[in-house]
């Protein structure tokens, strides 16, 4: 093939960034959800046609294709579905203390929550410990109102 | 129209963890070369070109643009499709299945080592409004899916070491892997936490390259290649892009892609009727999870398959003969097509030291990587 640089010196590089500024619409079935959240409450969207409760709600069933305009309030709390120690930030560097990441799912409702576990020994982190939320004093309607959860008190 | 179609040029460069010395635009040129020599034929022969890319790797808006000059397409068809290299190649047969086309090209490259922080584009293509707030690395999203895959099929990670030891012996055959070594379980399951349960090691490391393959119907390939490689099926399909809709335990985007490829090719007992894969590693419990989801093993038993040595390169079914993505380096959505090259040279006879004897039939099949659940399917026969 053609010649190739043998010589690390000569190599040249550009740096370039690129930084996007962007507003993400929550949508109806959003407003409906982070509205209920500042109200330290969860809805999940009920689909007329199979009858299951979604958990985050959209207007329609992805299964179904109908639209979903029944929301119910989830007076439940949800379990760890799955859960990892997370010990890289977004840098790949090492962070200071790993983060529990949980994948949390509600008894009979499809769907679920990806969020942050706290105040728990490492040991008692197993699938179907029941958690709560621990909220911000004063919610701003979106996913970081609630702080993180916790074991079930 | 009827006509199979047919591979009958593969360009490679060699895959490494840094390639400094070139540009984008002169790896593709250097595997363009390569592929069109192998083909036997010039660029002006071609009717039509498939690319792959995503702006975010290549740091360029509109990369599309960037893609005829090095495959000598300046004034002719072409398009780029930002998805796997699978649906790409699926996007070539359809062209030449119209019957408008005699002969397509097929390029994907990548140039890995160029992204300074890849764990931001990832989290860029996390959902803006219910995860990507949290700020987390998106590696979280292979730790929560190992940890319940394992407790779900009682593979272990003792298994998932062992497939990256398997992938990296392996890759010491194949000259162009970029990551090439003897490592041992041990090293695997003691190498630094990531996201518990997964380790450093269990993760394919980034490779610069490029591939390009040449595809005609089966006529003209027949005139052109004394040893053309047929495309007997094809499938893709994504499932939910809603990572909370998902079971964290199956590949549902490759069962349901296998089985649309199967379909075509006329395969009903896939372990039986195909010779040997390259199945997507990207994490060394996604080998596991797609053999057993591609339906070459029954859930759960993949692992104790593995450890018999079902899968080695020597055994009754062999998974990843180049030494899969964790040998060779992951190269986002081109990394597909290195299992098409590895296939090719296989079913021509032409793999040298690591060539499996007596193969017709070979299976490839990909996934998109964190945060998706899209994969795609291709079977590759050298029958007549």
């Amino acid at each position: 093939m053609f010649e190739k640089i043998e010589k690390f010196d000569k190599i040249r590089v550009w740096k370039g960034e690129k930084t996007g500024w962007h507003r993400y619409t929550y949508g109806i079935a959003g407003e409906m959800f982070f509205r209920k959240l500042m109200e330290k409450k969860f809805v999940a969207g009920k689909c007329p046609e199979c009858e299951r409760l979604f958990i985050p709600p959209r207007i329609y069933c992805e299964d179904c294709f109908v639209e979903i305009k029944e929301f119910v309030e989830i007076k439940e709390l949800p379990r760890v579905y799955s859960f990892t120690f997370l010990f890289k930030d977004l840098e790949d560097n090492l962070l200071k203390e790993p983060e529990i990441v949980v994948f949390l799912k509600w008894d009979n409702i499809e769907g679920g929550l990806i969020h942050r576990l706290k105040e728990v020994n490492i040991e008692d982190v197993n699938f179907g410990l029941v958690v709560e939320p621990v909220f911000k004093e004063k919610p701003e309607g979106n996913i970081n109102d609630i702080l993180y959860w916790r074991p079930k008190k | 129209m009827n006509e199979r179609v047919a591979i009958i040029g593969v360009g490679y460069t060699q895959l490494r963890p840094v390639s400094s010395d070139v540009s984008f635009r002169e790896m593709i040129y250097e595997a363009a070369v390569r592929a069109y020599e192998d083909a036997g034929i010039e660029p002006r022969d071609v009717d039509t070109f498939v690319a792959i890319s995503e702006d975010y790797h290549e740091g360029t808006a509109i990369f599309d643009e960037y893609v005829p000059d090095q495959l000598g397409a300046v004034l002719k068809p072409v398009h780029t499709i930002t998805q796997d290299g699978l649906t790409a190649l699926a996007s070539c047969v359809m062209q030449i299945k119209t019957g408008l086309f005699n002969i397509a090209v097929l390029e994907g490259h990548s140039k890995a080592s160029n992204i300074l922080y890849p764990s931001h584009i990832d989290a860029f293509a996390l959902d803006p409004v219910t995860v990507r707030p949290l700020g987390f690395n998106p590696v979280f999203l292979a730790g929560l899916e190992m940890q319940r895959f394992l407790v779900e099929t009682g593979n272990t990670e003792y298994h998932c070491g062992l497939v990256v030891a398997k992938n990296r012996a392996t890759a010491i055959k194949n000259p162009i892997a970029a990551y090439p070594a003897e490592i041992s379980i041990e090293d695997v399951l003691s190498s630094n936490p990531v996201s518990f349960p997964l380790k450093e090691l269990d993760i394919a490391r980034k490779a610069d390259g490029a591939f390009v393959i040449v595809l005609a119907k089966e006529s003209v390939a027949k005139r052109l290649s004394p040893y053309p490689v047929y495309v007997e099926g094809v499938g893709w399909l994504q499932d939910t892009p809603n990572i909370e809709m998902r079971d964290l335990v199956s590949s549902l985007y490759l069962t349901g892609a296998a089985n649309m490829a199967y379909r075509e090719a006329g395969i009903r007992n896939p372990i039986r009727e195909i010779d040997f894969a390259e199945i997507d590693d990207t994490f060394s419990y996604k080998e596991l999870q797609h053999i057993e989801f591609l339906g070459i093993a029954r859930p759960g038993e993949s692992g104790e398959m593995l450890e018999e040595g079902y899968f080695d390169i020597d055994g009754e079914f062999p998974v990843n003969p180049s030494g899969g993505n964790i040998g060779c380096g992951y190269m986002y959505d081109s990394s597909s097509l290195r299992g098409v090259y590895e296939a090719v040279l296989q079913l021509r006879g032409f793999a040298a030291e690591r060539q499996i004897p007596d193969v017709e039939t070979a299976l490839i099949a990909s996934w998109r990587g964190i945060p998706t659940a899209s994969g795609g399917v291709v079977i590759l026969s050298n029958r007549e």
